[in-house]
């Protein structure tokens, strides 16, 4: 195999087993730039799911390991987001592409309040473009993390071998 | 296209090089005259502040007329912080330092069609067509692809390959 073959079936293979990544990134730029376009309404939409009494000790540290296990009472296991608002807030948001959780635990008063947001096409694409890091403990997380970074280094291959490609055709060139 | 990339890989590896934005860095100091009259509007005065200091282009502004007003000039190569201080007929400038990985963080994040500066919409322009030329891509390159008979069973396998790993991530994360 020649480097032009090479070339060829680097940028030909790499372009389509990455297809669905690419168009995400498309579809998910037009929902950034031209939020109107998919809805009337950008603020995220949340409606009450349940609210209960909530008994629960917050430490300081940790913070993560006690919204898992609250996740894990709830039957509510898998990604999230856990900060404190304040000394009497804890908020834990469990998240997929579809649509998010929100659990806000009121501390002082052990109330906690759940709330969702439903599916919407803008809130759907833009879940994808933003999501990346190693910051949840999930070995799939990872992967699209580790998916995104070979999108980031397909980008660099695909205008380095088109250039190339395109360098090879005397006709174009000029 | 590289640009767009090269902060990809600047989001999901920022925590690699620390990636907090780097402080302002107090630049000058000085008497600042100009009378607001009875003004209220703290954008048009944040812009002719600006406008004054020949740093006009998109801006935030927040803070009190009647005590400071916090002027962020979002310039992507260095960030420029103006705090005017009415009672005290006074400016501050400070500059953040230029460090890549903020100013490519900062150009992917740049909306266009906000502002009243054509700069902006020219931007907001050109991201558009990045937009379109992705989507033509995708179209283009699968017709090509199609076309290429010597490939064509090799290449619907690494697509469908691709659409099989893509739709088991949104399934399950």
């Amino acid at each position: 195999m020649t480097f032009n073959h090479l070339n060829r079936h680097l940028h030909l293979y790499l372009s389509l087993s990455l297809l669905p990544w690419f168009l995400v990134y498309a579809l998910s730029s037009l929902a950034i730039q031209h939020r109107s376009l998919f809805t009337d309404n950008p603020k995220a939409k949340w409606t009450p799911r349940f609210e209960r009494e909530y008994t629960r000790q917050i430490p300081q540290e940790n913070l993560r390991q006690t919204a898992a296990d609250m996740l894990a009472e709830l039957d509510l296991q898998g990604l999230f987001r856990a900060r404190r608002a304040g000394p009497e807030r804890l908020i834990v948001t469990r998240f997929d592409f579809f649509g998010q959780t929100r659990l806000t635990y009121h501390i002082g008063e052990q109330r906690l309040v759940a709330e969702g947001q439903r599916f919407g096409i803008d809130h759907f694409l833009i879940f994808m473009h933003i999501r990346a890091g190693w910051v949840q403990e999930s070995f799939l997380s990872d992967l699209w993390a580790v998916i995104v970074d070979v999108v980031c280094i397909a980008f660099v291959v695909w205008v380095a071998t088109g250039l190339y490609m395109w360098w090879l055709l005397p006709a174009t060139r000029r | 296209m590289a640009w767009y990339d090269g902060d990809e890989s600047h989001q999901s590896l920022r925590a690699l090089y620390g990636g907090e934005p780097p402080p302002f860095v107090p630049d000058r100091e000085e008497p600042y005259s100009r009378d607001f009259g009875d003004e209220t509007n703290k954008r048009k005065v944040a812009q002719q502040i600006l406008r004054d200091l020949d740093l006009d282009g998109r801006f935030r502004v927040n803070g009190n007329l009647d005590r400071r007003l916090a002027i962020i000039r979002l310039d992507p190569m260095s960030p420029t912080r103006v705090l005017y201080f009415p009672a005290e007929q006074r400016i501050e400038v400070a500059v953040q330092q230029l460090r890549t990985p903020n100013m490519l963080a900062r150009l992917h994040m740049r909306q266009g069609f906000r502002t009243e500066y054509v700069a902006d919409d020219g931007w907001a322009i050109t991201v558009d067509l990045v937009i379109a030329a992705m989507l033509f891509w995708v179209g283009s390159g699968l017709w090509l692809s199609w076309e290429l008979k010597v490939t064509r069973r090799f290449g619907a396998w690494a697509m469908l390959s691709g659409v099989a790993l893509f739709g088991l991530f949104l399934l399950t994360i």
